[in-house]
């Protein structure tokens, strides 16, 4: 029954590496790049979690270096984060300008997470 | 029923939307964290099936979706000060590691490669801004 997953994390780590070379801090989407491969990332190791076959191809897949990927992938991979990234700027401005209190709001909780500060929004919608 | 896994990664994804923004670097690395962490549990929410040991031939109803229409029918998640602290804890480790894993790549590719990458990234901007018809050609 983990084989299905096995191919579901191959092709999840393959869209992390295809953003990774992307990233910088220097631009908005590069960031925005970054933050997504982190994202996958982030669900890969909490998929691959307690599952010790899932675990062990996720350990190799990082000894191995960066994954093949398949020209037709990268397609894919280059609309999807193209895609997801036209989506947040759209939902992000049309917040602000509904609820331009949040813009606030928004950056004092992002100063306090950074600091490691405690901050919750409690209902998060 | 949706997996725990999935639901705490929705909630995570939920959580850095909404302390997304484009106006400084961990805005724009929240709002890139958070469809990427959503891109990764909904390719992953056949988990649950797995787990509930339900066959991958069964017609299954599209839980991950349903789940997603129960958090906006509800308005959103309630977490509890315990599981926001974690989600944020999780978020700086993950854009920590990111600045010091860009680092590492300038570092290793030179100007060239940052100049490379730069030059990608904008292909990508501009095939989405692109009609379909320009794009396919």
């Amino acid at each position: 029954m983990v084989e299905g997953m096995k191919e579901k994390i191959e092709s999840l780590i393959q869209l992390a590496s295809f953003a990774s070379p992307f990233s910088s801090f220097n631009d908005e989407f590069g960031a925005y790049l970054a933050g997504y491969r982190a994202g996958v990332m982030n669900a890969v190791a909490r998929v691959s979690m307690g599952e010790m076959e899932l675990m062990e191809l996720v350990a190799r897949s990082f000894e191995n270096g960066p994954p093949d990927i398949p020209p037709w992938a990268c397609d894919i991979f280059s609309d999807m984060i193209r895609t997801s990234y036209e989506w947040a700027r759209k939902e992000i401005s049309l917040g602000e300008k509904t609820i331009p209190e949040g813009i606030e709001l928004g950056r004092r909780g992002r100063a306090l997470i950074l600091r490691g500060e405690k901050h919750s929004p409690k209902k998060v919608s | 029923m949706i997996h725990p896994k999935i639901a705490g990664m929705m909630r995570d994804a939920q959580i850095a939307l909404k302390g997304g923004s484009t106006e400084d670097n961990f805005g724009v690395f929240l709002l890139g964290f958070s469809y990427g962490l959503g891109a990764g549990a909904a390719t992953a929410s056949a988990i649950s099936d797995i787990y509930s040991d339900r066959k991958f031939e069964e017609p299954t109803k599209p839980d991950f979706f349903v789940f997603l229409d129960q958090i906006e029918a509800k308005g959103g998640f309630f977490v509890s000060e315990e599981e926001f602290q974690a989600s944020a804890r999780r978020m700086v480790s993950a854009y920590e590691s990111a600045v010091r894993s860009v680092g590492e790549f300038i570092a290793n590719e030179g100007p060239k490669g940052e100049a490379e990458a730069r030059e990608f990234r904008k292909r990508i901007e501009a095939a989405g801004k692109a009609e379909p018809e320009v794009r396919r050609g």
